[in-house]
């Protein structure tokens, strides 16, 4: 508790259903009650005990300025704080800092965290990310997300000569994964071959390889140890929660893994109690747009060495029956909801150690980690450690 | 456990600023971290606010972070304004997760503001309207006129207290001492608004270095104290009664009251810095921060009877993003001048963007002796 003023837990989670954004036929209105309804049942409280709102979003994909304030789920009604949190992809993991600290803080004992279905009528997300890159030097290249993508995995493959089966693997994982996740958007469980045989996007990955448009909200309920204990049967204990930023420029980086993802994981380690990850963590949700992104992410989380990640996928430890299974509900590869992906990843760990993740349970996780990645080119990463353990 | 400001630091505010975005956020940040003795290793978190739309890219946190002392360092972003910055960095340092944060911020570029205001208004009923801001503050406006007999004329003479104000503060944007005739003169925008009795968009950058309790004490000689912070908002569909009585912020404002342990504000409050981007605004909010009685708002502020908005307020320097800095650091150096002035209150809202669903935060200041 060195780190943490007053204990805070997971006691609700709502999902809508995902689907994809241009076969969308509900509004943003109606997603926000959904997920919003849905975790306020789990926890068993009314919008009216809710004691302060954290929306996550990115503006430039929504079509609104600022969309929170025209969707009224949040209780304005009730004229509660309305927070918004956005610094891109990671927004989610910030959002849910943000709530994690209020109720730290003793400012407040209710507080619920929103993920908004950021690209949900989205026209060209392409372009509009675009102008996250530096805007004299970086921008005029046509950097877009799976340009982002493709050089990270490219520098990874050539570094550790990695082959496109070795990086297609990771990606058959999540979909077959998200087969049985009845809140992932893609359910085909697309397979190694067709993963390869799949269009080629940005070298080197398919297009199975990089994640949908989708759209689909979420809602997490934060609350005090009062609160929790009164209210949940099985709350889930935030341990630690920390973000890192990177230079804005990209140019510096070495595109061969995620070196300050690799910092934070020892600064969150640390707050958490966790020496070594890869026994202690049972399961682990990771940021993923780009499939081969979790092989980068296992050797900056210390689930594995560097240059490992591949021989740790293959050994099968990261399945859902293995050791430290790793994106059990498919990830962000599948479902990619803009910024609700990123609280996902969050609400995903914590239906993990609930033991209500439907049909992509693992067995008996009792400490999971949630994993945010965003900005310009992965300018920002979060890293949250959840348990079921109080102390 | 309380959180103390160390140092701060405003850079502006003009019409434009030939400097761009992240060099901007650099030198306001740098300046107040230099005034509170410290380096950038020494920080633990940066808080960003910013509104993408106001900096013309998607993300400009990540242009502002590095700059804002942010690499390598944990950090966020918030959207709703400056104070609710500053109470994201309290939390931080509340919960213990951090002990020294710098907030900090820009507003450097030139953007067309009706349409970004527009822009946050729903795609279905009230875009088309071409709501803006300037057309949701004539209406307020109006309603004041309408409910509450106050006349055009008390609307310029407020804008001139204000002005007279701004005149003598070296930060201000306008510095002139506009008369109420010359207001009254000026061209009308949103009837019954005219161009002086509406804040400029003012471009400029500003942060502020807060800590814990016992690292305030440590680096500061004479920290001011955050004794208390509170959010509200308003429903966009709400009726007209949510928004012309301020009950998003009267929400935030008894938690912030009742964290500092104010029960009598009109007593126990000194000086004010209050969000106005046009001028009749200062009445129901004097009144909402129970500064005077409902119904005596205007004559409160006529007669000058604490120290309300002696930065000469928003229709002085009213950044887009940055208001909420530049308003708390206005209050400061109001405690810091004014020996009678022990307590301050600071209001800011997202009202830049327009009203329905807008946000609202106050943030208390104490001097230490309190």
């Amino acid at each position: 508790m060195e780190y943490m003023n007053r204990k805070v837990a997971v006691i609700g989670v709502g999902n809508t259903e995902y689907t994809s954004n241009r076969r969308e036929t509900r509004s943003k209105a109606e997603l926000a009650y959904a997920a919003v309804k849905g975790a306020l049942n789990m926890a068993g409280v009314g919008i009216a005990d809710i004691e302060a709102t954290v929306f996550t979003s990115v503006d430039g994909f929504e079509g609104n300025v600022r969309p929170a304030r025209v969707l009224e789920s949040f209780g304005q009604g009730l004229n509660i704080p309305l927070v918004d949190v956005n610094t891109g992809g990671t927004a989610g993991g910030s959002g849910v800092k943000e709530a994690i600290h209020m109720v730290s803080a003793g400012l407040y004992d209710l507080v619920m965290v929103y993920g908004s279905p950021t690209f949900q009528g989205v026209v060209d997300n392409q372009q509009v990310l675009n102008t996250a890159s530096p805007p004299i030097f970086e921008k005029p290249f046509g950097l877009g997300a799976a340009h982002m993508g493709s050089l990270y995995c490219a520098g990874y493959m050539r570094k550790y000569n990695f082959t496109m089966e070795d990086l297609a693997l990771v990606s058959a994982k999540s979909h077959k994964n998200a087969a049985k996740n009845p809140y992932a958007h893609l359910r085909k469980g697309y397979t190694l071959e067709e993963i390869l045989n799949s269009p080629m996007v940005a070298w080197p990955l398919h297009m199975y390889e990089i994640c949908p448009n989708s759209s689909g909200a979420v809602a997490m309920i934060f609350a005090s140890e009062e609160k929790a204990k009164s209210l949940c049967p099985t709350p889930v204990w935030v341990k630690a929660i920390l973000s890192i930023t990177d230079t804005f420029f990209t140019g510096y980086r070495p595109y061969t893994g995620f070196p300050q993802l690799k910092i934070l994981a020892q600064r969150v380690y640390h707050r958490a109690g966790i020496t070594n990850p890869r026994q202690e963590i049972d399961v682990a949700e990771l940021f993923n747009p780009f499939g081969p992104f979790e092989l980068l992410e296992y050797e900056a989380l210390g689930f594995c060495g560097q240059g490992e990640g591949v021989a740790l996928m293959r050994s099968g430890a990261t399945e859902i029956d293995g050791d430290i299974p790793c994106n059990p509900s498919g990830g962000t590869l599948c479902t990619n909801s803009g910024i609700a992906a990123s609280v996902t990843r969050h609400a995903e760990v914590v239906l993990q150690l609930m033991g209500k993740a439907e049909g992509r349970q693992v067995k008996s996780p009792k400490t999971g980690l949630a994993h945010s990645w965003g900005g310009n080119d992965g300018q920002f990463h979060t890293v949250c450690i959840f348990s079921l353990k109080e102390d | 456990m309380k959180v103390g400001i160390i140092g701060y630091a405003l850079v502006g505010f003009t019409d434009e600023v030939n400097i761009r975005t992240d060099e901007l956020v650099f030198k306001a940040a740098k300046a107040a971290l230099d005034r509170a003795g410290l380096t950038r290793e020494e920080l633990d978190v940066s808080v960003i606010t910013s509104l993408d739309a106001y900096d013309g890219i998607t993300i400009s946190n990540g242009l502002m972070a590095p700059g804002a002392g942010g690499y390598e360092k944990d950090a966020t972003r918030i959207q709703g304004g400056g104070v609710g910055a500053i109470m994201s960095a309290c939390a931080s340092i509340l919960s213990k997760s951090s002990r020294i944060a710098i907030v900090a911020g820009a507003d450097a570029t030139v953007f067309d503001d009706p349409i970004i205001s527009n822009a946050s208004y729903d795609a279905f009923f009230r875009r088309p309207l071409g709501m803006s801001n300037q057309a949701g503050y004539g209406l307020f406006a109006t309603s004041l006129l309408r409910d509450r007999g106050i006349t055009e004329k008390d609307f310029a003479a407020l804008a001139a207290r204000n002005y007279r104000s701004a005149a003598q503060n070296p930060n201000a944007h306008r510095k002139k001492s506009y008369s109420s005739e010359e207001i009254l003169d000026s061209p009308m925008v949103y009837w019954p608004l005219r161009q002086l009795e509406l804040g400029p968009v003012s471009r400029g950058g500003a942060a502020l270095v807060l800590a814990l309790e016992e690292k305030a004490r440590e680096l500061s000689r004479d920290p001011v104290w955050v004794t208390g912070i509170g959010g509200g908002s308003n429903p966009y569909y709400g009726s007209w009664s949510d928004l012309v009585d301020l009950k998003g912020l009267k929400h935030a404002c008894r938690k912030a009251y009742s964290m500092a342990d104010i029960k009598d504000p009109a007593a126990e409050i000194d000086a004010a810095e209050i969000h106005n981007p046009f001028a009749p605004f200062e009445i129901p909010v004097c009144e909402a921060l129970g500064l005077c009685q409902k119904g005596q708002g205007l004559d409160f502020l006529l007669e000058d009877k604490k120290l309300i908005n002696t930065s000469g307020g928003a229709l002085g320097t009213n950044p887009p993003a940055c208001g909420g800095y530049f308003r708390t650091i206005q209050a400061l150096e109001c405690l810091k001048k004014n020996d009678r002035a022990k307590r301050a209150v600071v209001q800011d809202s997202d009202i830049n963007l327009g009203f329905f669903g807008e946000t609202y935060h106050v943030l208390v200041l104490e001097k230490a002796g309190v």
